[in-house]
């Protein structure tokens, strides 16, 4: 069970200037587990994700990823990572076509490599011609597709995708949850930030639900549910644990 | 800048102190030029003379009027291309002061009123510093200078409104062009063409503001004898500045009425012929650093500075090597660069007019999430940087530094001077790219901080003194430039091994910050 364990993550905790972002949290995941983070607006998702993308340092706690500290030892793992922020902020001049080449030779993809997969993500996320045009005028959702192919034609291990869905059309979100799937069945790590609950319980095997910093549960979609007691949904449960929804109506 | 920014940024030591050190620097550069052009060098002096600088001038009008041509048409060719700042909104304008506006275009006009009092400011500024001590030596009256610092500020005020007429005139034409409203198409190009045909040929006016400009500069090297002519030129400026302005009031506001919205096109990133053209990285070369390099050439290349640099290189060279003023130059221009106080200032000055490497990590600093969880170390990012920015800037600087090499007499002059412009442009390029990543601002779209540019120039002037002390030791002394060149090139590492640090924590900084 040890061995199959990608993602170990040890006392984290992350204070800015008057918030504290996380607090004291611990979780872990195995290959092939596609983790839904959820959590209302400032619970620490962000956060998290950006200190297992290397991104930010934590205050204290340590994060391993396939038996690498992330904290220590980011280059030995980076390029196993392919991290989607939310906001995403690109090159505006750039055509969605360039954006893929630069961003193929930044993790040294060689080029016939990256000519194939090229041609599969451009049939995959049906981005056509819009590829050619630059990233400035894309619309948002075109944008996304853009930048998640960018992260499928390196082919990672672990996908760290922050709000991936918010912006994509439905026929988006269908292509990018298939394509997750797959590559959780090639035992690649998946996880998610969402605010869209039935999409997360729908789609993950795992589910962290984190509140002011702190991890609230951690489980399954059904075991979550359970725990909670006799809640029909995740959005029942994720009610009940942040906030008084019903004192307002 | 905005009032909070320019408060907030008052709150610094390292602002505070790259004021104290700019207002130094400016009082020594006009005490030393003034110097220069009056008392110092009597050689200097002689050169010039009342006379022979009209002469000089004179020979040379052509070269000044391609100059300014030069100006005018890149204001326009700007305005075709880019969106000018003032018509460029940020989101939180767009979303909440917009809807509150009594008349479509009052953001327009109150960023561009809030844009002429700023380029009034530097204006003044680089009048008082750089061209005092030169009028002193023409000797100008009181009058003359207010003439000419007048006819300077129009001209700027008329570029400005030319840069966005042409903006919206672009997007009139689109618009019209794709609803395919012919008609009103045709009218908008008729009502143009007869506005200012009729201008023209109404006041009489000479053909183009800028040499409506240059005109009133040469009749003032003629003293107060061609006072009334002055007044006449002066009032073609104002004609030409009240019609464009008129133009512009009346074409803003139909263009934020009915166009903006439908028309709203972003960048000018369709106008360079350069689609996807993100070359194949040969096997044997660093993959990394060059598809950094590669995306810093395609950035850049669309970007209407280096446009602009490209096309005044080329101006220039043709200038250069199809004109005669080259010769007339020798005459004056060889005293001045025998003393190597000048030589320094010279260079400074001519780096200074390239500081398009403050905008070098602007766009880095907004995808900083690609640059941090790339496998690609600083350094790399930094080099490819260094490469690309180099060679601009040296590309933009060369025409001036190639007249001044050829015109540099002795061997060991100009062996000094193209050693100080390699080293001083390494220089020059590695602290702009440390000032990009300091100074930069968070949100895209907004303009650079001034205070960025002064940290720049102080920096630049401070880092570079040694350099020059270096290099003055014994200066006509040919023996000891290996000595010169190897102890310039020590510093020149040391300088760049240091400034790499600092960037590369700045960088990361940032990049948590954000």
């Amino acid at each position: 069970m040890r061995t199959s364990t990608i993602l170990e993550v040890k006392n984290i905790s992350k204070r800015y200037k008057h918030t504290t972002a996380l607090n004291n949290v611990t979780l872990s995941a195995s290959a092939g587990t596609i983790l839904g983070l959820v959590g209302p607006n400032g619970a620490g998702k962000t956060t998290l994700i950006k200190i297992l993308a290397g991104i930010i340092r934590p205050d204290e706690g340590t994060v391993i990823i396939n038996g690498v500290n992330v904290i220590t030892d980011y280059g030995k793992i980076q390029h196993k990572i392919g991290y989607l922020p939310e906001k995403i902020f690109v090159y505006p001049t750039l055509t969605g076509y360039e954006f893929l080449r630069f961003v193929a030779g930044l993790y040294d993809i060689p080029e016939d490599l990256f000519d194939d997969r090229y041609e599969l993500y451009l049939d995959i996320f049906k981005m056509g011609e819009y590829v050619e045009e630059p990233l400035g005028t894309m619309s948002k959702g075109m944008l996304q597709r853009v930048v998640l192919a960018s992260i499928f034609i390196r082919e990672p291990k672990i996908y760290l995708l922050d709000e991936p869905f918010y912006g994509l059309d439905p026929e988006g979100i269908w292509i990018l949850k298939k394509i997750l799937r797959e590559k959780a069945r090639e035992k690649a790590l998946v996880l998610v930030s969402s605010h869209i609950l039935p999409l997360v319980e729908e789609f993950c095997n795992k589910i962290v639900i984190l509140h002011h910093g702190k991890k609230y549960i951690e489980g399954t979609p059904q075991e979550v549910r359970s725990r909670l007691g006799a809640m029909t949904s995740l959005e029942d449960a994720f009610i009940k644990i942040t906030g008084n929804a019903g004192d307002t109506f | 800048m905005s009032k909070k920014d320019f408060i907030k940024s008052l709150k610094s030591k390292q602002t505070i102190l790259s004021y104290a050190f700019l207002i130094i620097g400016a009082i020594s550069i006009h005490i030393s030029l003034k110097s220069l052009f009056s008392h110092g060098n009597s050689l200097i002096a002689f050169q010039f003379e009342k006379f022979e600088t009209i002469s000089l001038f004179i020979t040379n009008y052509w070269l000044l009027f391609s100059v300014f041509t030069v100006f005018l048409v890149g204001a326009i060719f700007k305005g075709i291309v880019f969106k000018p700042s003032a018509a460029s909104y940020m989101p939180v304008e767009i979303h909440f002061l917009k809807p509150a506006l009594s008349f479509p275009n009052e953001l327009f006009l109150a960023k561009l009123i809030k844009i002429a009092v700023k380029n009034l400011i530097y204006l003044l500024i680089v009048f008082l510093i750089f061209v005092n001590p030169f009028l002193d030596a023409l000797e100008y009256t009181i009058i003359l200078r207010a003439v000419l610092f007048t006819a300077s500020y129009l001209l700027l005020l008329i570029l400005m409104a030319f840069e966005s007429l042409a903006f919206f005139i672009k997007s009139e034409v689109i618009y019209h062009y794709r609803i395919k409203n012919s008609i009103k198409l045709l009218l908008v190009t008729a009502f143009i063409l007869v506005i200012g045909c009729t201008g023209i040929i109404a006041f009489g006016i000479p053909f183009l503001p800028t040499t409506i400009f240059i005109n009133i500069f040469y009749v003032t090297l003629f003293g107060n004898s061609f006072l009334d002519l002055i007044i006449v030129l002066i009032f073609y400026l104002v004609a030409y500045f009240i019609v464009s302005f008129i133009l512009l009031l009346i074409i803003s506001h139909h263009y934020y009425l009915y166009i903006e919205d439908y028309n709203d096109l972003p960048g000018g990133s369709k106008f360079f012929p350069l689609k996807n053209k993100f070359p194949k990285i040969p096997p044997f070369l660093p993959r990394k650093f060059f598809s950094m390099f590669y995306k810093d050439i395609i950035v850049n290349l669309r970007t209407i500075y280096v446009q602009i640099l490209i096309l005044s290189f080329i101006v220039f060279s043709i200038l250069y090597f199809t004109s005669s003023f080259v010769a007339t130059l020798v005459f004056t221009a060889s005293p001045i660069f025998n003393a190597p106080i000048e030589l320094f200032i010279f260079t400074l000055l001519t780096f200074l007019l390239s500081p398009i490497t403050i905008h070098s990590f602007s766009d880095d600093l907004i995808c900083a999430w690609l640059i941090k969880t790339a496998p690609i170390d600083f350094k790399s990012v930094f080099n490819a940087k260094l490469a690309i920015y180099l060679i601009l800037t040296l590309l933009s600087t060369a025409p001036i530094f190639i007249l001044v090499i050829s015109l540099a007499a002795q061997p060991i002059l100009q062996t000094t001077l193209i050693t100080l412009i390699i080293i001083e442009s390494f220089l020059y390029i590695t602290i702009g790219i440390n000032i990009s990543i300091v100074y930069s601002p968070d949100i895209p779209g907004k303009e650079f901080p001034f205070s960025g540019f002064v940290a720049y120039v102080v920096l630049f002037i401070l880092v570079t003194i040694p350099l020059f002390l270096i290099f003055t030791v014994d200066f006509y002394n040919f023996k000891i430039f290996p000595i010169k060149l190897v102890a310039s090139l020590v510093y020149a590492s040391v300088i760049y091994s240091l400034i790499l640090i600092i960037s590369k924590d700045k960088f990361y900084q940032r990049v948590e910050r954000s």
